[in-house]
């Protein structure tokens, strides 16, 4: 909460201590008028004081577990990191091995399978029924 | 009842917790892996039965290259939905 960020802490207590201080002392005044003045001053400050004390412990809980929190998020953060690099690595390996057999299937066909161009025929069927096949649909 | 008025602000101003929690997004699985699949290999006209192999050969290479990416995307959805998960357990 923002007032907690402005105001010290200790200042909390102190108005604790000053309201509780203030209401006993209330009690052994001579003066009625000014022993009820005091009174009503001192359990005001008193109820103030206690309310501000309630909302700096909520505070102060939402902050501690906001830290676990930002620090569970580092650690993800490092997990999240690791297992992107096995991705990756696994990635470049596996494209590797399949540009490698493509590279080795396209040696093995400019030595063996030019021997046999001229036994075969490719009809303009096949190629436009390949072409259609192969192209990216609109 | 100006008072009033400043001390219900006051208190109303004690339910706002601002949670300073930032996480980011996970990065994706290398450069490789943000590269669209290129367009397949068309045939020439009248190929011979070695462009037809090649050709045939180039594309499914492209083909199992585009596979091995996804797979990759597959596997990152499926592990960082774990991580994020675990965030808060």
């Amino acid at each position: 909460m923002w007032l907690f960020e402005f105001i010290p802490q200790t200042l909390f207590y102190l108005l604790f201590l000053v309201s509780g201080i203030g209401y006993a002392i209330s009690l052994f005044l001579p003066n009625p008028i000014l022993q009820k003045q005091v009174k009503i001053t001192s359990v005001i400050a008193l109820g103030i004081s206690i309310y501000l004390l309630g909302m700096l412990y909520v505070n102060n809980l939402w902050k501690e577990r906001a830290e676990k929190l930002q620090q569970q998020v580092v650690e993800l953060e490092a997990k999240s990191t690791t297992t992107n690099t096995e991705i990756k690595e696994r990635v470049v390996t596996k494209t590797q091995i399949v540009k490698q057999r493509g590279e080795d299937i396209i040696k093995y066909v400019d030595r063996e399978i030019v021997k046999i161009n001229n036994n075969c025929v490719v009809p303009q069927e096949f190629t436009q029924a390949h072409n259609r096949a192969a192209e990216q649909p609109k | 009842m100006k008072l009033l008025a400043i001390a219900l602000a006051l208190t109303l101003t004690g339910c706002t917790t601002v949670v300073p929690v930032t996480a980011k997004f996970p990065a994706p699985p290398g450069l490789q892996s943000q590269t669209r699949c290129p367009q397949l290999q068309k045939l020439s006209d009248n190929p011979q039965l070695s462009d037809v192999a090649k050709t045939i050969t180039v594309n499914y290479t492209e083909y199992y290259t585009c596979a091995v990416k996804t797979d990759a995307w597959i596997e990152w959805y499926a592990k960082q939905k774990i991580i994020f998960e675990g965030l808060g357990k």
